[in-house]
């Protein structure tokens, strides 16, 4: 309790209220969709008032008052004397905006604007008299003189023995002030119960206007049975109190007050503790910490790891019966614990994907378009970091999609398709890969015009047969934009570079697949993980590198006799069907490869596949990834690197970069098969772009 | 006398149990080992609050300690009707 303090209580506060703001906007948009079951707008009126309960707690009384009037509505909604209809869910949707505003200006610890109060009296008449009740005039209060006093009453064991109960002098300071929130404990006891023993304790936040001395006054009767402490609570900086803030805190958290009897109800019929103990057992199941203690955490791991690979080098060739049997127990406990933190990364991809629903429904009714939008795989888990980097690039996506992509009402209509747009947006692991697919069934690229504009700006040769795939990838250019008109959504090219540069620096891949007027689907192949990877060594020249686990498909050892390698040429036979590759000693200037057979990695990326041939195929290691320093930071397909057991230095090749540098163009998808003699038109290039 | 208990079994195998009168420091150590058997007895005990007159920190703390034990024996404790007084501290005391 001595590292706690009243600013990091504030601060868990604002993420818990961006939490329940979350859940506020998902039932507001599910009511919208046609959900209006009781759970629903209960939850709703939940989100509500516990950042109504917990704003007041910290002094934030604009946000009880404002909260309060959304609060009366909701209960209006709940008790069926108001009725739910779309001005009602656009206003609440603009109070949640607003919510959402203030509290972001009490974080920043920012007096309010004029335009933001005028805003707040706004919503409150749309709200209508549920705003006006004067019990928000009450709560509001006049705070001249007010203190907030944290009281904890530790009842001795003898209090009830004694003809005395707590309750009849806390009814008296509630009678006096304001109970802000209560926290009522109880001991289990060690042996048998004694029902005439007190085991009870009470923390309380109390508003009053009363001195200390008047407080004292109130328990005076049980004051020799008790021990009381009274504290000030400093509302801006102090950490007195912070204990009972904390909890008073997590009490909201769990719901107070009358209106949640119902739910209370339902949490004892179930045989579960009363609401006092369900925080309790919310604080047991659920740990909230900063993530970089996480990422701390994680990197001790991959120390761990490296230092295990070093000793599984030191051992190979000493090994005992019992020290191999050993050996391979820590090896497996050492990944155990290292799936266990990569699992505390990850979140589901569902979480982030409601945040998009609400971005379709307001741009799709700036732009008078109607548009569905769904999301299949929310299950998905994803690494927090991958989210976070993720993010933006989707919101671009779903921007663009809208904006040039869905087509309006009328369009549709008369092109036979439903007047509604659908998006779509998809997530699920693929062979050790994040795939998430974007989606529309809008008007899909235009090729033709994305081929001139290229060709205007120089991007893609005037003469050249250019790859569908080639053409659509162009959007991905910084500036790149075949709209006429500059929107403030889309249009001035800025974004889809922001998505590929995204995508890239997560070593990720991404393609897309369009047809003209039947809509347009991304895919995007990410890591599972950034951290730590199973890598796949070789080794080129006298170094080793790594090479992705989910980028390899497969190993082959090439009889020279097999290979074509003419004026820049490269490429192999593979069971029928056309390899390109590319020589990694020549392209890192380690020389030319021994004679003989060649050792080729085939790796895949962006459903491309080529084949790196290097010295020597190591073998499978956990690799911990390391950044770059800033010397190597802006190569071209080297991402990062790691330690191996044995000391030595691997750098990791980035396959998505270095395909994409050595753009391999094949022409006729099929091989000649062996002994044909190749077709004249069928050409495969190597091509160094760089 | 200060309390009643009217029991009844259900066809489910759970207990109902009706008080009526007090339900605070006088009666609390006869309706602990009442309760405690009960809770022993019967997957599933119901508590009918709606006849009890007076109720205190006493009172509040025996449903306490009784809904613990019944979660600690995977039992359920229900209580239903929490009108008047026991309603009035149950809010008093944040719940």
């Amino acid at each position: 309790m001595s590292t706690l303090n009243w600013e990091s209580i504030k601060e868990t506060f604002f993420t818990e209220s961006r939490e329940n703001l979350d859940l506020m906007e998902q039932s507001i948009l599910a009511l919208e969709n046609g959900d209006r079951d009781s759970e629903t707008i209960n939850a709703l009126f939940r989100s509500v008032h516990t950042i109504k309960g917990s704003s007041g707690m910290f002094g934030f009384d604009h946000v009880v008052r404002f909260t309060h009037g959304v609060e009366n509505m909701l209960q209006k909604l709940r008790n069926g004397s108001a009725a739910i209809d779309q001005d009602l869910l656009d206003t609440l949707m603009l109070c949640h905006d607003h919510i959402r505003k203030l509290l972001a200006n009490c974080q920043e610890g920012s007096a309010l604007d004029a335009a933001t109060l005028r805003r707040g009296s706004e919503l409150a008449g749309l709200l209508g008299d549920a705003a006006k009740e004067p019990e928000i005039l009450n709560t509001a209060g006049n705070d001249v003189g007010q203190m907030l006093w944290n009281i904890t009453i530790s009842p001795g064991a003898e209090l009830f023995r004694h003809g005395l109960d707590p309750a009849n002098v806390i009814a008296c300071i509630a009678n006096a002030g304001e109970i802000r929130s209560i926290v009522t404990r109880f001991h289990e006891p060690a042996g048998v119960m004694d029902p005439e023993t007190c085991y009870l304790g009470f923390d309380i936040i109390y508003k009053s206007a009363a001195s200390r001395e008047d407080l004292e006054r109130y328990f005076e009767f049980i004051r020799d049975d008790c021990e009381i402490t009274f504290s000030a609570v400093d509302q801006q900086h102090g950490d007195n109190g912070a204990r009972g803030a904390e909890a008073a805190l997590s009490m909201h958290q769990s719901g107070t007050g009358d209106e949640n009897n119902g739910t209370r109800l339902q949490h004892e019929s179930a045989g579960r503790k009363t609401a006092r103990n369900g925080v309790e057992k919310h604080s047991d199941s659920v740990i909230r910490m900063k993530s970089e203690k996480i990422d701390r955490l994680l990197n001790h791991v991959g120390e761990l790891v490296i230092s295990n690979a070093s000793i599984l080098q030191l051992a190979r060739g000493k090994v005992g019966t019992d020290l191999d049997d050993s050996l391979e127990n820590m090896s497996r406990l050492i990944e155990n614990i290292r799936e266990s933190t990569m699992n505390m990364r990850v979140v589901p991809f569902g979480e982030i994907a409601t945040r998009f629903n609400r971005v379709a429904r307001d741009l799709g009714r700036e732009l008078g378009k109607e548009v569905d939008f769904i999301v299949e795989g929310g299950e998905t888990e994803i690494d927090k970091s991958i989210m976070d980097m993720i993010v933006d690039p989707l919101m671009h996506m779903i921007r663009n999609s809208i904006d040039h992509g869905i087509e309006t009402g009328k369009e549709r209509a008369s092109m036979g398709k439903p007047r509604k747009g659908l998006i779509r947006l998809a997530a699920c692991h693929e062979d050790g890969l994040l795939v998430i697919e974007f989606s529309d069934d809008g008007r899909g690229l235009d090729s033709e015009r994305i081929l001139a504009r290229a060709r205007q700006k120089g991007l893609l040769p005037a003469d050249a047969d250019v790859p569908e795939e080639e053409i659509h990838r162009m959007i991905f250019n910084a500036g790149f934009s075949t709209k006429e008109d500059v929107t403030n959504l889309s249009g001035r090219g800025v974004g889809m570079d922001v998505v590929w540069k995204n995508v890239e620096s997560l070593r990720g891949s991404i393609s897309i697949k369009s047809e003209k007027g039947k809509g347009t689907l991304f895919r995007i192949e990410l890591p599972l993980t950034l951290a730590i990877i199973d890598g796949f060594i070789v080794e080129i020249g006298s170094s080793k590198y790594v090479i992705p686990l989910y980028s390899v498909t497969e190993c082959i050892d090439i009889d020279s006799g097999n290979l074509h390698d003419n004026e820049g040429c490269s490429y192999v036979d593979l069971r029928g069907e056309v390899l390109p590759f590319v020589r990694l000693d020549e392209l890192f200037g380690c020389g030319q490869g021994a004679a003989g057979n060649l050792n080729i990695v085939v790796v895949e990326n962006a459903k491309r596949r080529a084949g790196l041939a290097v010295k020597r195929f190591v073998g499978e290691n956990q690799t911990v990834v390391k950044p770059l320093g800033r010397l190597f930071s802006r190569h071209p397909w080297i991402s990062g690197f790691t330690m191996l057991g044995t000391g030595e230095i691997a750098m990791m090749l980035d396959v998505g970069k270095l395909l994409q540098n050595y753009r391999i163009r094949a022409v006729t998808p099929k091989f000649p098969l062996a002994g044909d003699h190749i077709d004249a038109g069928a050409h495969v290039v190597v091509q160094n772009n760089q | 006398m200060r309390m009643k208990i009217i029991r009844k079994k259900n066809n489910d195998g759970s207990v109902s149990l009706s008080l009526i009168g007090e339900f605070n420091i006088y009666t609390v150590r006869k309706l602990k080992d009442l309760l405690e058997k009960e809770i022993d007895g019967a997957a599933r005990v119901n508590l009918d609050l709606a006849g009890v007159t007076g109720f205190d920190s006493a009172g509040y703390q025996l449903m306490e300690y009784a809904s613990m034990v019944a979660t600690k024996r995977n039992g359920a404790l229900e209580l239903e009707n929490k009108g008047g007084e026991v309603s009035k501290l149950y809010a008093l005391f944040g719940n």
